[in-house]
């Protein structure tokens, strides 16, 4: 119960990070069932410290999916962000707002890339210079689980 | 006892035993069998489905999750639905050890052919050259098998290279990334061709129009969901209307073992195990035909031979198209939109002649309409918000060369089998050369690129996927048809050297693998050798 509270608390994060806002009711139910998939389990200290942050709100999830995709393109995060997009994307009611083209004149388009890309590397710069030292940390910790 | 004991329900097992039926014969089906299940809403589009069933996530997912693309190194762009998990289920203690090959085999109803995209090309006769017969002995079962199916086609600039001596249907109409990019290539045709690069429409065995029972394509973006209208067709469909036939027997529910031989070393029938266990029972007929797929029929045929003290049976030339993705943004479509409503694979196909015609490269071009957005989405270089705000406003623009070239027969590559120390056997796959193409394969992405961009495309070198092989699922060439009197080939009718009685009507039996998709000449082949067999 605890663990399926706690894994849609994450999947409302997640999902407000992707940018749903509302419909996540049923997306919470199925993404907690599909938390048994071996393809969520295996995970490092790093990884795992990783969804952590993401988890705190939002804007520390895009931090971390933005240092995740540079150092962790196949970790945990990231599976669990691609997950809970594709329940978003399958979801009733709101699954336009990820699976549709959003048309716009060609200047608007390029002007939305630009500011994208532009977004992207403020943010994975920010994210290197919080998340770096943690990622070092872990590596140095001691233990056997320091596959970083 | 009937007549002819095939064994496989896919596209070549049932055009086999159709042209029979048709002939008054009495044929006896074994198939493991694996049903497809039920299309949900068949009048609903793809986007309909998804605000109109009861679970979206569940029919689009799976139960669990399994149907979704999580990032790693070998990620394809796209994932097969859980509704086309029954195509892949394998029976239990059926594996494979592979070595330098991965296989994908089927033991559903129809057969692999249930999850293809539908491409049917002719050989040319040129590429039928190591086959025992010629292009005017196959022409006519072309035409039978596009009768029969429905095969939509335009008489284009591919002609030299897919020829078009059947009856085709008329072409479904274009989408619009599609239309943009034969528009460009209209204006651009000769600094093209120059490249060796050319396009035209797909076949594509898809209906325009109603065919019997099955209706025209009705643009509802399922194709890879199962099409609910039986506009795409799949050999389930040819099964379907095979078990109305009174001289029909289908027995599902079994995995044929081996091939019963009589002690003049003919074949009388087959051996078979029922799937979920139990005895053994053997089955018999005046003739056997193997269709089960050219891996399946591969290791029936293995074991026919260790059953009888040859276990040490090594069959060389193992074929697969060597496959590669190229995928490509069409810059004068960014910030378009997407009519998710329409028929969702290829619409284009392309060939690049190479002066050759053993190592011309054949292709079909999809561009992206209704799909899984999220195998896409984590593929792309930026963090997973800022890679749906980018492919949402690139969506229109998206699409993807899928390009093969051709292979041949080499030692190499082989199939045998490996007896376990408790005496179970196994197959082994194994393709020892895998490199001897690679120049070949850099030269058509780098020719498939070159002509993107003249089309106004931009293909990243870095997201050209060189896929493993038996990717293609194009197998072929274990028990190769030919005019010399090998032990191991078969005569021009299937019927194995040595083995009287036991023919061979799959891709196991080509002794060349054009760069194409095989399954229209499958079918063709199966029905010409219905044609043949007393």
């Amino acid at each position: 119960m605890t663990e399926s509270r706690g894994s849609g608390a994450e999947f409302d994060v997640f999902a407000r990070y992707l940018g749903a806002s509302s419909g996540l009711e049923r997306g919470r139910s199925y993404y907690a069932a599909s938390q048994q998939s071996a393809e969520l389990a295996a995970a490092d200290r790093f990884d795992r410290w990783l969804v952590v942050v993401a988890r705190w709100s939002p804007v520390a999830c895009a931090l971390a999916d933005a240092y995740a995709r540079l150092t962790r393109p196949y970790g945990l995060l990231r599976r669990k962000l691609v997950l809970t997009l594709a329940v978003l994307e399958s979801s009733p009611g709101i699954h336009s707002a990820f699976d549709s083209a959003l048309a716009a004149s060609p200047a608007r388009t390029w002007l939305s890339l630009v500011l994208a890309g532009t977004g992207w590397a403020m943010r994975t710069l920010t994210a290197a210079l919080l998340l770096a030292p943690m990622h070092l940390v872990a590596a140095a910790m001691p233990d056997g689980d320091r596959n970083v | 006892m009937s007549r002819f004991l095939v064994v496989g329900s896919g596209a070549s097992g049932v055009h086999f035993a159709q042209s029979m039926l048709e002939r008054g014969e009495h044929v006896e089906m074994l198939d493991v069998g694996f049903e497809r299940p039920g299309s949900p809403l068949p009048d609903a589009s793809f986007a309909d489905l998804k605000d109109r069933l009861d679970e979206p996530e569940a029919y689009f997912l799976g139960a669990h999750g399994e149907g979704v693309v999580y990032p790693s190194p070998d990620a394809k762009p796209y994932g097969f639905p859980p509704s086309k998990a029954y195509v892949f289920r394998r029976p239990p203690d059926l594996a494979i050890t592979e070595r330098g090959f991965s296989p994908v085999v089927s033991y559903a109803r129809g057969g692999l052919a249930e999850a293809w995209t539908g491409g049917s090309y002719e050989l040319r006769d040129e590429e039928l050259a190591e086959f025992p017969f010629s292009g005017a002995d196959l022409r006519p079962h072309y035409e039978v098998i596009a009768r029969r199916i429905g095969v939509t086609g335009e008489d284009d600039d591919l002609r030299p290279y897919s020829p078009m001596s059947a009856s085709y249907l008329a072409p479904l109409a274009l989408d619009a990334h599609s239309a943009a990019l034969r528009e460009r290539y209209e204006r651009r045709r000769e600094a093209v061709n120059a490249t060796g690069f050319h396009l035209g429409r797909s076949r594509v065995a898809v209906l325009s129009r109603d065919l019997g029972a099955r209706h025209a394509c009705g643009e509802l973006g399922r194709c890879l969901w199962g099409c609910p209208r039986g506009s795409l067709y799949a050999p389930s469909l040819t099964l379907a209307e095979l078990l109305t036939h009174p001289h029909f027997t289908y027995r599902p529910g079994l995995v044929v073992h081996r091939v019963l031989l009589d002690a003049r070393q003919r074949a009388v029938g087959v051996v078979a195990e029922p799937v979920g266990g139990g005895s053994a029972v053997e089955v018999r007929g005046e003739r056997v035909v193997l269709a089960a797929g050219a891996l399946a029929t591969t290791r029936i045929y293995l074991q026919t031979f260790a059953a009888l003290g040859v276990t040490d049976l090594t069959l060389p030339g193992l074929m697969d198209n060597r496959h590669v993705m190229v995928p490509f943004v069409n810059l004068s479509r960014v910030g378009k939109s997407v009519q998710l409503a329409s028929y969702q694979y290829h619409m284009l196909a392309m060939a690049i002649d190479t002066g050759d015609w053993r190592t011309d490269v054949h292709g079909q071009i999809s561009s992206l309409k209704a799909a899984s957005v999220h195998p896409i989405v984590h593929s792309l270089p930026f963090d997973l918000r800022t890679s749906l705000r980018v492919f949402r406003r690139m969506r229109a623009a998206l699409g993807v060369a899928n390009i093969w070239l051709s292979d041949r027969r080499r030692e190499v590559n082989l199939a045998r089998l490996q007896r376990s120390s408790n005496g179970d056997t196994r197959m082994v796959l194994e393709y020892g050369d895998d490199t001897s193409d690679l120049p070949a394969t850099h030269r058509a992405i780098a020719t498939t690129r070159r002509a993107l961009r003249q089309l106004g495309c931009f293909a990243p070198a870095g997201m050209v996927k060189v896929l493993p092989r038996g990717s293609s699922v194009h197998y072929a060439g274990t028990l190769p048809m030919g005019a010399e009197e090998h032990e191991h080939t078969c005569r021009a009718n299937g019927e194995v050297r040595g083995v009287p009685g036991l023919h061979i009507a799959d891709g196991a039996a080509f002794p060349w693998l054009p760069a194409k998709n095989l399954t229209f000449t499958l079918m063709a082949n199966a029905a010409r050798l219905a044609a043949l067999i007393e």
